[in-house]
């Protein structure tokens, strides 16, 4: 193996023009999820982002002027304007529409909210969507399966050939974000027992079903080899989710895993990464997987015809002819 | 002549896909190794956000938590003030966003505010807003609480024999 097959390799798997449609389906996931993520805050943006919400913002007098007229309080009128802006933005970028400035835009959005209030709520996923926007911004997500396809081709199953850059990007971010909190596990002393796990449940964060397990009064050791058992997960996950023969065993554990977290501690947030894992699917794969369900053919452009079995109407063709 | 340009364009677009890649697996490797180590091998505000996607849940404890607030009336007695209003999100990220100014003050060399003065803001901010609707508030204290967790309820162990109550700002 030279020097050049292997720079040949890395450029044929992370730069190759290729079918974007796994970016589009992490478009349209990450911005719906968005979409309902943000919405559900509609009621709460006076007493989130206005005037009179408590404004502790992150810049304090020694950052630049320009960020202290940035984080002042607006009144509720305002931060509807601009909360209404964001929610725009992230509506255009999930239905592939001026998608790269809209993305743009919303992660600019994300930064502001991250200073005049989510820092105080400092999580992984609020750091984590502004910079999967970033990324969308320059990858291929409305390629396929977007408004943008559909103006320019009149189908939603048209798509234009793209690199497959911004897919790795997004795949190897996943990847990390598992290695990171896995591995750091092993080595933090809090999670060298179950403790950790049995006042996670039994914690503020625990929901009526994780107090209803905890008080089945299992004993120590259960929540000893449970801990290990997540540790094990998430030290294999950053591995097995680029291997296709045992990739689907992973996204299963994944799902499981996101869920469990979901329902017995109510942090939902990193549902959005079940969808993700699309991410780790070669778009040649899942090409032909949604050739089996949608009109969409070998190659880039319109499908060469609509047939109606697709939508459940029959099963002859009504537009063009591909004899 | 536009192929010479064409060529010009493939090469500078697959000099940046480069750089991307390299510079993205870097920075993610840096902050890997601070995750493991806590050795800086890149700059700080290089690695903060790769670091900040890759934490772990820190959150259990043996003990919930949570803010409260009393105000003062004109006649000296007290009286209960609600933070709900002030904390509108679900109850553990309430009490999460209640507990941050303990963090930035465990780590206050990246502090943007240190604890007592965060409290006493957020006191001043209540008094602000509470003197709006009552005017024969005179002042506000907000008391930092904590009780031990039990598997019986979030709340079940929030009793005075278990409770640890202490004033952490005074406003005016």
């Amino acid at each position: 193996m030279t020097l050049i097959s292997v720079r040949a390799g890395i450029e044929q798997w992370a730069f190759r023009r290729t079918a974007p449609h796994p970016q589009a389906l992490l478009r349209a996931g990450l911005g719906a999820f968005l979409l309902f993520y943000w919405g559900l805050k509609v009621l709460q943006v006076p007493a989130l982002f206005s005037d009179r919400a408590l404004w502790l913002p992150w810049p304090d007098a020694t950052w630049h002027p320009f960020f202290q007229w940035l984080v002042r309080a607006p009144d509720p009128a305002v931060a509807y304007g601009i909360y209404g802006a964001f929610m725009l933005c992230l509506a255009l970028f999930t239905i592939g529409v001026w998608m790269r400035p809209a993305a743009l835009l919303a992660a600019l959005f994300y930064v502001y909210y991250w200073l005049i209030s989510l820092h105080l709520f400092p999580t992984s996923y609020d750091r984590l969507f502004p910079f999967l926007l970033v990324v969308m911004a320059f990858s291929a997500g409305d390629r396929a399966l977007s408004v943008r396809m559909w103006w320019k081709y009149g189908s939603w199953f048209a798509w234009d050939e793209a690199s497959v850059l911004g897919q790795r990007i997004v795949a190897l971010q996943v990847a990390f974000t598992y290695l990171g909190v896995g591995w750091q596990k092993m080595v933090l002393p809090a999670w060298q027992s179950g403790d950790v796990l049995a006042q996670s449940v039994m914690g503020i964060w625990g929901t009526p079903l994780a107090f209803w397990l905890t008080r089945w009064n299992v004993p120590a050791w259960v929540y000893d080899r449970l801990t290990f058992m997540v540790m094990a997960f998430e030290f294999a996950m950053p591995f097995g989710l680029w291997i296709p023969r045992w990739q689907w065993l992973f996204f299963a554990m994944g799902m499981v895993f996101h869920v469990l977290i979901a329902v017995l501690m109510g942090i939902w947030w990193f549902l959005v990464l079940i969808p993700a894992y699309v991410a780790f699917i070669e778009p040649e794969t899942l090409l032909a997987m949604l050739q089996r369900a949608l009109p969409i053919s070998d190659s880039p452009g319109p499908p060469p015809s609509f047939s109606p079995r697709h939508f459940g109407l029959g099963r002859h063709r009504t537009v063009g002819t591909a004899q | 002549m536009r192929r010479r340009t064409d060529t010009l364009r493939e090469m500078v677009t697959r000099t940046c896909q480069w750089l991307v890649l390299i510079g993205f697996i870097a920075i993610n490797l840096a902050a890997f190794i601070y995750t493991m180590t806590r050795a800086i091998v890149l700059p700080w505000p290089v690695i903060a956000l790769s670091y900040g996607m890759m934490a772990p849940y820190q959150s259990a404890t043996p003990y919930s938590f949570a803010l409260t607030a009393e105000s003062v009336l004109e006649d000296g007695s007290r009286r209960a003030v609600d933070l709900s209003p002030y904390y509108p999100m679900v109850a553990p990220e309430a009490a999460i966003r209640q507990y941050v100014p303990f963090i930035h003050w465990r780590k206050d060399a990246e502090a943007p505010f240190d604890l007592a003065s965060t409290y006493h803001e957020i006191a001043r901010q209540v008094l602000a807003r509470e003197q709006a609707a009552h005017p024969e508030i005179r002042a506000v204290e907000l008391y930092w609480e904590q009780w031990p967790i039990s598997p019986f309820g979030p709340e079940v162990e929030r009793i005075p024999f278990h409770l640890e109550r202490s004033l952490v700002a005074t406003a005016p």
